[in-house]
């Protein structure tokens, strides 16, 4: 919990929460880009496991 | 009319006099202290008591100033109480941000997942950084803030 012990102006709480508003809308941004990356990378690893197993298949045959 | 009734007269006048100077005086004394009455009523009723569960206050057991002092609490709780709700959906979007992502990994052997762990590593740090930073803002918001009242209330 955040202490203080002056009653704050009316601005500054409005400003307080712009920075958390702020902080939300960072954070989700941060969150999209991490969950597009691994989705890339899965596409990715997937591409590559499939070139491995047709890869196998070839040497077997 | 002779000089005695005359005096007498006069005498039965100058009681009246002094009798209608006490009611007088008892009327405008009553005036006063409903007017003084009035002012306080209106005093009590201009106190403007939050909306929140639980508190009471009971006028006439408190000065003015406890009165006044027990509105600035009640206000300083509200003012926390919305910083401290903010700050909870930071929290709540930090934590969903740092929830492992959902990765079904096929059970095929040498199925390398590090650069997905490497990348959720990496969004962990940039979500801690924007939380520390948006709690180190509103400490410096709170600290430079002048207080409303003009002074500090200390609790």
């Amino acid at each position: 919990m955040l202490q203080n012990k002056s009653i704050l102006s009316p601005d500054a709480i409005k400003l307080i929460e712009e920075i958390y508003g702020q902080a939300v809308y960072d954070i989700n941004q941060i969150k999209k880009e991490r969950d597009k990356k691994i989705n890339d990378l899965l596409r990715g690893i997937d591409a590559k496991q499939a070139a491995a197993a047709i890869k196998e298949i070839r040497d077997l045959q | 009319m002779g000089e005695k009734e005359l005096n007498s007269l006069i005498g039965e006048k100058k009681k009246l006099e002094d009798k209608l100077s006490r009611v007088t005086s008892k009327i405008d004394k009553s005036a006063e202290a409903a007017l003084a009455a009035t002012q306080a009523a209106d005093a009590k009723f201009s106190i403007v008591i939050p909306n929140i569960s639980g508190y009471e206050i009971a006028e006439k057991h408190y000065s003015k100033e406890e009165i006044e002092k027990k509105r600035l609490e009640v206000e300083l709780e509200r003012i926390n109480s919305r910083i401290e709700e903010a700050r909870k959906v930071v929290q709540a979007a930090a934590q969903a941000a740092k929830t492992k992502f959902n990765v079904v990994v096929p059970n095929i052997s040498g199925y390398d997942i590090s650069e997905i762990n490497s990348v959720e590593r990496v969004t962990d740090q940039q979500v801690d950084q924007v939380v520390a930073e948006s709690d180190k803002k509103v400490e410096k918001v709170i600290k430079e803030s002048e207080p409303v009242d003009g002074g500090t209330l200390v609790i």
